[in-house]
C-alpha cells in the first residue's frame, strides 16, 4: 500500500472500495478480497519460541489479553501457520532454525519480530553468538520492548491484519 | 544396546533411521527422534531420544539455542548495569535469579541493605516465586493437552505480574534489587494491592488444585513417571523442587539463609514419590508456603530506608532524583579485588553467581550457574525407561527454562 491510501477510509465506503475491486480485478478480484479477508482473521504462530520474550507471548494468548479473539492461535506444526512471532533474542544456533521454519509456512506468511533483542540486541547487543531477526527473514512488523507488552503484541497483531486488508 | 552414531551430520529437523542393521544389536529395533526445538513438547531445547519401539532407550539434550553469552558481556560491562542483563536469564523470576549477583557485588562493595530493604527483596522473590511456579504449572498442563490450567495458571500470573508492575515498575523485567537495597520502596497503594492479591490467589488456589492435581488424567500422566530417587539426584545435582521431589531436605533459603530469610524462616517442601507428580507438588506447596511467607513479611515489616546509608550519604540527590541519584553513586565506588560468591534459592533452584572482581567498574569475570542448567541432566537420566509420550510430561516437571538454562 501507499501512503497516499491512508488508512484506507480515504478510498470511500464499503460499497464504492468493493466496485472498485470489482471493476479492476473482477471475479479474481473478489476472491483475492475474501482470501484475505479469511487469513486476517486466522493469523496463526506456529510454536517457535526463541528466547525469554515467550513468557509475555504466555500472557497473550492467557485469559487477561486472549489474542484468540483476533483469530491468533498457536499452532504446534510450522506447516499449520502463518504467523512468525519472534520472542526475543535469536541466536546463532537458532537463525538456522528460524530461518528453516520460516520456509517451511505456506504463503501467505508474515513476521512479527518481538523485543528490543530481535530488533538490534537490547541488552544483548555485541554478543558473540546472536543475529537481529531481520538478518534472517523479512520482518513485517517490531515490538519494541524488553520484553514488550502483551498490548503491544495485540497491536502488533491488528498492524498485520490491518496491512493485509488494505493492501489491495 | 550399542549406540549409534551421533547424528550430528544431521541437517536440522530431519528425523532418521537406522538404516545399517548392524548398528544395533540382535533383535533390538532403534530409531532416533530429533525433538525440537520447534515442538510444541520441547520449547528451543533439542533432544535426540534413541528409541527402542516406544520406550525411550537414551535421551542426549542439545542445549545452546539461547546462549546469549551473558557471561562474556558482563566482563565488557560496569556492575551497576549488570543487573537488568542477568536477570533475562530468567525473566519471571527477575528479583530471585538477580539476587545472588547483588550478594556478591554487597560484598564487594561494602554495603549492607537496610532491613527494610531486606524485606521488600523478600516479598518480591516470594510473589514471582508464586509467579514462576504457576508458569511451570500452566505450561506443563499445556504439555499434558490439558488447557484450562493453563489459562487459570496465566490468568493468575497476570494478577501478580500487575501487582509486580505496581510495586517495582514493570510487569516482568523490572530489576527490583539494586547493589545495597531496592529500587523502590512499597507504597500504601502497593501494599494494599498485593494484599487483595494475596486474598484472590487464596480464594482461586483451591480451584486450580482440584483441576489440576485431582484430574484423573494428569494423576495418570504424571504419577510413576520420570522417577529420580534422592541418591540418583544428588549425584546428578538436580536443585529446587526436582531435588525436594525426590525427598532431599535441601532449601538454600533454609540451609544458608540471606536477606530476611534468617528472621522469616521457610518451611521446607518435600515429597518422597521423586516421579514428576511430586515435582509438581511441591512446587504446589512451595506456592502456598510463598504466600504464609509475604504474609509475615508484610506483618514484620520494619520501617526505614531502603538504600544503605553509606550509599545514601555519597548520592546527596537522592532525595530529588530517585533512584538516578543512587546510580549517580554507583559511578564513584569501585569493588575490592577478590572472588565472592552469591548464593540464592531461586524458583526453580539454587542460582549461584561467582564474581571475580578487580578494582575496576567491570568484573574480571563472572560465574552464573542457572538451576535450570543443573537440572538439565537430571532430566535426561529421568526421561531413559519411559515412553514418547511421557518426554514432554517428565520435560517440564523439572521446570526446564531454557533462556535460563543457557544464559
Amino acid at each position: 500500500m501507499t501512503s497516499a491510501d491512508g488508512d484506507g477510509r480515504a478510498n470511500g465506503g464499503v460499497v464504492s472500495r468493493l466496485r472498485r475491486i470489482i471493476a479492476e480485478g473482477g471475479l479474481r478480484g473478489l476472491a483475492s478480497l475474501a482470501a484475505r479477508w479469511g487469513t486476517k482473521w486466522s493469523l496463526w504462530p506456529p510454536h517457535l519460541v526463541t528466547a525469554c520474550c515467550g513468557v509475555e507471548v504466555g500472557h497473550l494468548f492467557g485469559p487477561a489479553y486472549d489474542a484468540e479473539r483476533y483469530g491468533a492461535l498457536p499452532m504446534p506444526a510450522a506447516r499449520h501457520s502463518n504467523l512468525l512471532l519472534i520472542e526475543g533474542t535469536i541466536t546463532m544456533k537458532m537463525a538456522k532454525f528460524v530461518k528453516w521454519v520460516y520456509e517451511q509456512m505456506p504463503e501467505p506468511k508474515f513476521v512479527i519480530a518481538m523485543g528490543a533483542c530481535a530488533i538490534k540486541g537490547g541488552v544483548f547487543y555485541g554478543s558473540y553468538h546472536m543475529v537481529p531477526a531481520s538478518n534472517v527473514v523479512p520482518v513485517d512488523t517490531y515490538v519494541a520492548g524488553c520484553p514488550p507488552t502483551p498490548e503491544a503484541l495485540l497491536k502488533a497483531i491488528e498492524d498485520v491484519q490491518r496491512r493485509r486488508v488494505e493492501s489491495l | 544396546m550399542r549406540r549409534p552414531e551421533w547424528p550430528f551430520y544431521l541437517k536440522p529437523g530431519e528425523t532418521f533411521f537406522v538404516e545399517r542393521e548392524e548398528e544395533i544389536a540382535p533383535g533390538e529395533r532403534g530409531i532416533v527422534l530429533v525433538i525440537g526445538p520447534q515442538h510444541p513438547g520441547a520449547g528451543h531445547l533439542r533432544l535426540f531420544a534413541v528409541v527402542n519401539g516406544d520406550v525411550v532407550a537414551d535421551v542426549r539434550p542439545d542445549p545452546g539455542f539461547v546462549h546469549r553469552g551473558i557471561e562474556k558481556l558482563a566482563e565488557k560491562r560496569p556492575f551497576w548495569v549488570l543487573g537488568p542483563l542477568l536477570e533475562k536469564a530468567s525473566i519471571m523470576d527477575s528479583p530471585n535469579i538477580m539476587l545472588p549477583l547483588m550478594h556478591a557485588l554487597e560484598e564487594a562493595l561494602g554495603l549492607e541493605p537496610p532491613p527494610r530493604a531486606k524485606y521488600l527483596r523478600l516479598i518480591m522473590a516470594e510473589l514471582t516465586r508464586i509467579r514462576t511456579h504457576l508458569y511451570d504449572l500452566a505450561i506443563h498442563a499445556i504439555f499434558l493437552g490439558h488447557s484450562t490450567p493453563f489459562m487459570w495458571g496465566f490468568g493468575l500470573g497476570d494478577l501478580i505480574a500487575e501487582v509486580e508492575a505496581k510495586i517495582a515498575g514493570a510487569r516482568t523485567t523490572a530489576a527490583y534489587p539494586i547493589p545495597g537495597g531496592v529500587r523502590r520502596d512499597l507504597t500504601t497503594d502497593g501494599r494494599q494491592a498485593l494484599e487483595s492479591l494475596l486474598r484472590k490467589l487464596e480464594a482461586k488456589l483451591p480451584d486450580f488444585y482440584t483441576m489440576f492435581f485431582k484430574n484423573p488424567v494428569v494423576k495418570m500422566r504424571l504419577e510413576g513417571v520420570g522417577v529420580l530417587d534422592a541418591k540418583r539426584a544428588v549425584e546428578l545435582g538436580a536443585v529446587g523442587p526436582s531435588l525436594r521431589g525426590s525427598g532431599v531436605d535441601y532449601d538454600v533459603r533454609a540451609a544458608r539463609p540471606y536477606d530476611a530469610y534468617a528472621e522469616v524462616k521457610p518451611e521446607v517442601q518435600v515429597e518422597k514419590a521423586g516421579d514428576a507428580m511430586a515435582r509438581q507438588l511441591v512446587r504446589w506447596r512451595e506456592v502456598e508456603e510463598s504466600i504464609r511467607l509475604i504474609r509475615e513479611a508484610l506483618r514484620s515489616l520494619p520501617e526505614g530506608e531502603i538504600v544503605d546509608e553509606s550509599l545514601l550519604a555519597s548520592a546527596p540527590n537522592y532525595r530529588r532524583e530517585g533512584i538516578a541519584g543512587i546510580y549517580g553513586a554507583f559511578v564513584k565506588l569501585r569493588p575490592t579485588r577478590g572472588e565472592y560468591l552469591g548464593l540464592v534459592e531461586a524458583a526453580r533452584g539454587a542460582a549461584m553467581v561467582q564474581l571475580f572482581a578487580s578494582p575496576s567498574p567491570t568484573p574480571f569475570r563472572l560465574r552464573f550457574v542457572t538451576p535450570s542448567w543443573r537440572n538439565l541432566k537430571p532430566m535426561v537420566e529421568a526421561m531413559k525407561g519411559y515412553r514418547i509420550a511421557d518426554i514432554p510430561a517428565i520435560y517440564m516437571s523439572f521446570g526446564y527454562f531454557p533462556p535460563e538454562a543457557d544464559r
